[in-house]
């Protein structure tokens, strides 16, 4: 409860760690993870959204899709391979984790900190049936990064009638997003443009003073090949060459308060290969290795350990957070069986 | 120097420490506004012009707001009005202060403490001006009002303004006892004009910011347009063109800031405050900004809003409102109250006033929207020392103040 109490939480936070007896504990590590909270309902519902009602091959409810699928998945092919009796020499895991969708550090990402999960790679249950086929399924490969970033302008203070005798924070911070919206070139990525959102900006007290602070905050969006410190390098150089063009403009701060790199999992990579290969099996078409612009809970497998993660689950992107969200009954089937195909064909068996 | 200005000098030299007494007993009633309570002050002026047998009357609008209107003369002739405010602005920081800034204190001919030079130097001279005319009363046609007010230095809302607008004095012209470093016949001022701007966009998510329209680039858009009004030189009325031009030198010596003196024939604008957005990852869909801009004379606020609209006209999703605004103001030097405060000074002092546009806000401009002739002259440098540390005035500004505004008063008045 401390570290709930720290991270600024009230109720408690329980991970479930599910460790496959038959494991003999050693390399290569596989973790099927799936977040256990859901956004909350809202309105627009046309079934309970608690109901979990099955109708038409779907099964509606809020966290249908969002991850709560998945996570059946991932428990039925646990289950399946306890059944199974088989004896691995690597170590399947199932995680149950918290605080997804509010981007906290008390899920799996403790659990990585911690050492409680020592993963050579992951599947994250989130949804990744494909948008553009019927009953077909996507993997997940690339994860965009992203920072935010808060700079601030000092000037001097004067009485308003007579701005000259002032420097204008407001003014030359008007400078500053001028020169970073037209001259940051953000390396762009097939499937990530690079976007700069200008999303903040105050300034000054009182309209009679020449203002002396000002501030302003940007959330910048990029895909792999560029990293949030090449990011911050070019801003640097920005500012350093208006700053060097107008002695008065004083940028007194660049802070990047949120920094979460890009990464891709290669279509080569040996999970890749092996998801693929059990997809075409059961579904009978191959995947699109496809983006997303969050990165979730991949993105702690990534960067606490270097560890591979992908996304890919039975759910269905569209309905994600909205009314009436649901998961096909056939998708949940599919991944279940290419979880334990997988899992079979990554960990060893022992037969 | 006529036997009647001579007069009026010996009678001021003759009674000077109890001059400056007067101003170092008013530094020493602290009237800081905010919170702008003046009431220990205004009754003490009140005491102290009643044991001179000058009639007093006291307005109290506003708790603590307290107007003391002094009366020496008849209802049969013109009257003239003496100004001044018993307010100050607050001291500040006492540590960046070398002295006490309410001990009054005299050393080597000047005194200091917060208001020495905005303005208790100037009502103190005023205030003499008036005790001294008693002597005079047989003598002098109409009458002279001396208004001890509140509240100037927040927006005269229970002072000047109040007085005026409820009818509480008229009169035929009014001398305020501004700072003027004695130098300058403060005519006119530059208007005044506060007003926001809103601009509205689209919200979308901070990952899609091609999905949103952005309000605050928006905004930044609207400040380009608007920083281009403020470079044009306004065409300023043939009548005050050199009043003008000498202002602008007069500014630029004093601030050794050539570019200063720009202000008095061009738009300023202050861009004071900015608001837009409400978090870093969503495209925000509204920005506000809030701009101080003044008008110099040669233009309304009428015309400059007109410019606004017209600049901005081709922007979508972008208003203005109007917070506050004044229009310039401005006394012909013609009138016959500069006229003679322009003379008794130049002969009682050793300085010719410089006829004077200023660029910030006076209680003048109540006086002049109600068709009375105004304008500042008084003691004490308020380039450097009004509103700042170390606040400070020469003693012999202040009696010589008093020589003019006795002087004036008596030759108005005869």
């Amino acid at each position: 409860m401390e570290e709930v109490k720290k991270a600024g939480l009230e109720t408690p936070r329980i991970n479930v760690i599910g460790k496959l007896k038959s494991s003999h504990g050693k390399e290569p590590v596989l973790v099927l993870d799936s977040h256990t909270d859901t956004v909350p309902a809202g309105s627009g519902w046309s079934v309970d959204p608690f109901g979990g009602i099955i109708k038409d091959g779907k099964i509606y409810g809020r966290g249908a899709s969002d991850c709560k699928g998945g996570l059946a998945s991932m428990t039925a092919a646990m289950d399946a391979l306890v059944r199974s009796e088989i004896e691995f020499e690597g170590t399947v895991i199932i995680t149950a984790t918290v605080d997804d969708e509010i981007a906290g550090t008390l899920g799996a990402r403790y659990l990585l900190e911690k050492g409680y999960i020592k993963p050579t790679y992951a599947i994250v249950g989130e949804g990744s049936q494909s948008t553009t086929e019927p009953k077909a399924l996507d993997v997940v490969t690339t994860f965009g990064g992203r920072t935010w970033i808060k700079m601030a302008t000092k000037g001097k203070a004067a009485h308003g009638g007579a701005p000259h005798l002032g420097i204008n924070a407001i003014d030359k911070m008007i400078k500053v997003i001028l020169a970073v919206e037209k001259e940051l070139k953000i390396k762009p990525h097939p499937l990530y443009p690079g976007t700069i959102n200008l999303g903040t900006i105050r300034g000054g007290t009182k309209t009679n003073v020449v203002p002396d602070y000002c501030e302003a905050t940007f959330d910048i969006r990029f895909g792999p090949g560029e990293t949030v410190d090449n990011i911050l390098n070019k801003i640097g150089k920005i500012v350093e060459k208006i700053q060097s063009e107008d002695p008065e403009l004083t940028v007194t701060e660049i802070t990047p308060f949120e920094r979460r790199e890009a990464f891709e999992v290669p279509p080569e990579h040996e999970l890749v290969k092996t998801l693929t290969k059990h997809i075409v099996n059961i579904v009978g078409k191959p995947p699109k290795y496809v983006g997303t612009l969050g990165s979730g809970n991949a993105y702690h497998y990534w960067d606490v350990l270097k560890a591979p993660a992908v996304f890919f689950g039975p759910g269905y992107p569209p309905t994600l957070h909205k009314p009436d969200e649901y998961v096909e009954i056939d998708m949940l089937k599919y991944t279940t069986k290419i979880y334990v195909l997988t899992a079979l064909d990554l960990c060893k068996p022992l037969m | 120097m006529f036997p009647q200005d001579k007069m009026v000098s010996d009678l001021v030299e003759k009674r000077k420490n109890e001059l400056i007494e007067l101003a170092s007993k008013l530094i020493q009633i602290p009237s800081v506004n905010p919170p702008g309570d003046v009431s220990e002050l205004a009754y003490f002026i009140k005491d102290y012009l009643s044991n001179y047998g000058i009639s007093t009357e006291t307005y109290e609008p506003e708790k603590n707001r307290i107007t003391v209107i002094g009366k020496v003369g008849k209802k049969n002739g013109r009257t003239l009005i003496f100004n001044g405010h018993m307010d100050t602005v607050p001291i500040g920081d006492r540590n960046r202060w070398s002295f006490d800034p309410f001990s009054g204190k005299v050393v080597n001919n000047i005194l200091y403490g917060r208001g020495a030079c905005d303005m208790k130097g100037g009502l103190a001279a005023l205030m003499f001006a008036q005790i001294l005319l008693t002597k005079f009363e047989n003598e002098i046609n109409g009458r002279l009002l001396l208004m001890a007010v509140p509240d100037e230095e927040t927006g005269s809302a229970y002072g000047t303004k109040w007085c005026l607008e409820n009818d509480i004095v008229k009169g035929d012209a009014c001398v305020l006892g501004e700072p003027s470093l004695l130098k300058l016949c403060r005519i006119g001022e530059k208007g005044w004009f506060v007003f926001k701007m809103v601009t509205e966009g689209k919200i979308a998510h901070g990952s899609t910011p091609m999905l949103g329209e952005n309000a605050i680039l928006k905004m930044l858009n609207v400040v380009m347009r608007l920083q281009e009004l403020t470079k044009k030189k306004v065409k300023v009325p043939q009548e005050y063109e050199e009043i003008i031009e000498q202002s602008k030198n007069f500014l630029a010596e004093v601030t050794g800031n050539s570019a200063v003196g720009d202000v008095l024939d061009h738009l300023t604008m202050n861009f004071g405050v900015i608001r837009g957005g409400v978090k870093v990852n969503v495209v925000p869909d509204r920005c506000e900004m809030e701009v101080d801009c003044r008008i110099p004379v040669g233009l309304t606020v009428s015309e400059v809003l007109a410019q606004i609209n017209k600049a901005i006209s081709d922007i979508k999703g972008v208003r203005v409102e109007v917070i506050n605004a004044t229009d310039p103001t401005v006394t012909s030097p013609k009138e016959e109250i500069v006229q003679i405060l322009y003379e008794k000074a130049s002969k009682l002092t050793e300085e010719r006033p410089i006829l004077y546009i200023q660029q910030s806000a006076t209680d003048a401009r109540f006086f002049r929207l109600k068709g009375i002739p105004a304008f500042s002259y008084g003691p004490g440098n308020g380039i450097k020392y009004a509103h700042a540390y170390n606040e400070q005035v020469h003693v012999k500004e202040i009696i010589n103040a008093a020589k003019v505004y006795l002087a004036t008063a008596l030759s108005y008045l005869k």
